[in-house]
């Protein structure tokens, strides 16, 4: 077994990757997965193992330069690790490395040289720096050489680990990308809602375990590669709308301070669920406290905006509190709280007195019955990854 | 929230570019595409936007002495600049050093290292600065072509064009006439709410524009020390 040395990634796999096995990160465009392939090589020539990476859109120099900057030296792996250029014959110049394809569009030509350094690194790790350039390069009809790729790799008792760049291919090449091609595939995209900012990854699929379905959310330090850590949702809106409610009905543990019964400071709560660990932050309603919304919708990846249904004389603060929000470009829903009190107005009713347009969601909860609060959380979840 | 040419006969006619649109500036060698793409960059940045400038003909440091040099002072507006470079490394020229406001991609074949880099400039002026507009310059797709076919690169702009509406900001893209086939500049035309000509003839150098107002004006115009400037006839 080999390990991705990719945080909790083993863990969902049950240990990393056979020896045999092809794995495929299949990253949107725009969102930084190539260091996901970096990663998982050095990580094997950290275990004694042999590393060779094809590069097919970056010169060798600025590959190594690439690893640098993660901060591994892969220098001191000597003849165990090695380059395939198949990127300086694509701009016409001179390369010294071992592997060099002279002309990266002919795909027999690629594939001749491609299967020659499989062999020659038999238990190696063998890195496809980027699978979608090959697709750009050698036309959509690679799947026998792929399939050729991967046996080899079988029959070396390698690891084939290829970068995909999901493009808006035919959907036929991207399901037999994601279905088909490879024993193990990982989804690698972005998080966001005007802008991206921030990265998840999930397992798709696995063929030699049960694998984890579960979201992770990384970010991607230089020096140190993949590091995960733990996003957090946001929780605001007008005075008494249920704000601390609505958390501790949605939360495994949740913790509020208080002062005659209102908030007073954070509330605080943590979710698990859809394969997502999230932490909540709430914040106390009255207008002096801005500013720590402001504070805390920097570090937020989405926000739930709480309102109390039968209270339409607060909706003007609601939506004062949205235009803070969108300032940050933050997804965000509005929870229609106390929807079981008299006098409680419609999600229809709500979005006329607000006067929102329908690509706003309006979700009817009852937060002390936890009516409607996992809905409410599926849905926020669902906008920050982009499904 | 509107972006404005700096240009006053364009932005007295066009009355602005709306946010989320994407623009195709084409026409032939010389007549001074970058010349109008600077200018709207530079408008920008002085009214208190973004500015994100993907080169793929001058290197980042070409491109902030044209600025200089034609009376821009990019100075007080460096955090609120991006540069994607896709030029010192092909050409040699990169030392592996560069200005945080810089990044160099390996060659104009790395398309997603472009996107990769706009991505990070969206995330840095709008969650860290809270900045409002944004233009994002592409300049060019002809030499994005050199090395890439119609197909990838459809593939690319319609991801990158979709961001740059997601994210409000307007994309404005030069492509060079007379070195592609008419489907290229159909195709890439598909993906863009406006077009912008400009055209030499023997009477001068003219602007037309279309899909941006509702009347589709011609202009005549001169380039004046890195400006471009209205002739009325």
């Amino acid at each position: 077994m080999i390990k991705t040395g990719i945080p909790k990634l083993d863990d969902y796999l049950h240990g990393g990757i056979p020896k045999g096995k092809s794995i495929c990160y299949y990253t949107q465009p725009g969102v930084a997965g190539e260091v996901f392939g970096m990663q998982t090589l050095i990580s094997h020539l950290e275990q004694g193992g042999k590393g060779l990476f094809i590069t097919t859109t970056i010169e060798p120099s600025m590959v190594r330069e690439e690893f640098m900057d993660y901060g591994w030296d892969i220098e001191r792996y000597g003849d165990r690790f090695a380059i395939l250029d198949a990127f300086s014959g694509l701009m016409g110049i001179q390369s010294d490395e071992r592997y060099v394809v002279d002309d990266p569009g002919d795909i027999q030509n690629l594939n001749d040289t491609i299967s020659r350094a499989i062999d020659d690194f038999e238990h190696g790790g063998v890195v496809h720096g980027s699978l979608s350039q090959i697709v750009d390069l050698c036309g959509e009809n690679i799947d026998e050489y792929l399939k050729e790729w991967n046996k080899n790799i079988m029959l070396n008792d390698s690891i084939g680990i290829y970068n995909f760049t999901a493009w808006p291919y035919p959907e036929e090449i991207l399901r037999k990308i994601k279905e088909e091609l490879f024993d193990c595939v990982v989804d690698i995209g972005g998080v966001g809602g005007r802008i991206l900012f921030g990265q998840y990854y999930g397992i798709i699929r696995a063929n030699w375990c049960e694998a984890e379905k579960r979201y992770v959310l990384f970010r991607v330090t230089k020096p140190g590669g993949v590091k995960v850590y733990i996003p957090k949702l946001l929780v605001t809106g007008p005075f008494n709308a249920g704000k601390s409610t609505f958390i501790h009905s949605l939360s495994t543990r949740a913790v509020s301070v208080d002062r005659l019964g209102t908030t007073v400071a954070l509330d605080h709560g943590h979710v698990d669920h859809m394969g997502f660990s999230v932490d909540l932050f709430g914040t106390p309603g009255q207008e002096r406290f801005d500013p720590l919304l402001k504070l805390l919708g920097k570090e937020a990846y989405g926000v739930f905006v709480v309102i109390d249904s039968t209270k339409p004389q607060d909706f003007a603060r609601a939506k004062a509190m949205l235009e803070l929000i969108k300032v940050h470009g933050l997804p965000y829903i509005i929870v229609a709280n106390k929807q079981d009190l008299e006098g409680a107005l419609s999600e229809k009713e709500i979005r006329e007195k607000m006067q929102i347009g329908e690509e706003i969601k309006i979700l009817p909860v009852v937060a002390t019955e936890k009516k409607g609060v996992v809905e409410a959380f599926e849905t926020i979840v669902n906008m920050v990854v982009g499904a | 929230m509107t972006y404005s040419f700096g240009i006053d006969f364009l932005d007295r006619q066009i009355g602005a570019v709306a946010p989320r649109s994407n623009i195709l500036l084409s026409g032939p060698p010389m007549v001074g595409k970058g010349v109008l793409v600077r200018n709207l960059f530079y408008e920008v940045l002085k009214g208190g936007g973004g500015g994100i400038y993907i080169t793929t003909k001058d290197t980042a440091d070409q491109l902030k002495d044209w600025f200089a040099s034609h009376g821009m002072d990019m100075r007080p507006h460096e955090d609120r600049i991006g540069i994607i470079d896709s030029i010192s490394r092909t050409l040699g020229f990169s030392t592996g050093k560069h200005a945080s406001n810089v990044v160099q991609v390996s060659s104009a074949v790395d398309l997603n290292g472009i996107s990769i880099g706009l991505n990070r400039f969206l995330t840095r002026f709008y969650k860290e600065l809270l900045l409002k507009e944004t233009v994002v310059v592409v300049e060019s797709l002809s030499n994005l072509l050199m090395f890439s076919n119609i197909q990838i690169l459809y593939r690319f702009l319609y991801v990158f064009s979709g961001r740059i509406r997601a994210a409000g900001c307007v994309g404005i893209y030069t492509l060079e006439e007379g070195m592609h086939g008419p489907e290229v500049l159909a195709t890439v035309r598909q993906l863009c709410q406006g077009l912008i000509e400009m055209k030499q003839e023997s009477g001068g150098k003219y602007i037309r524009v279309s899909g941006l107002s509702a009347s589709n004006p011609i202009f005549k115009y001169a380039i004046q020390e890195g400006r471009i400037m209205e002739v009325r006839e």
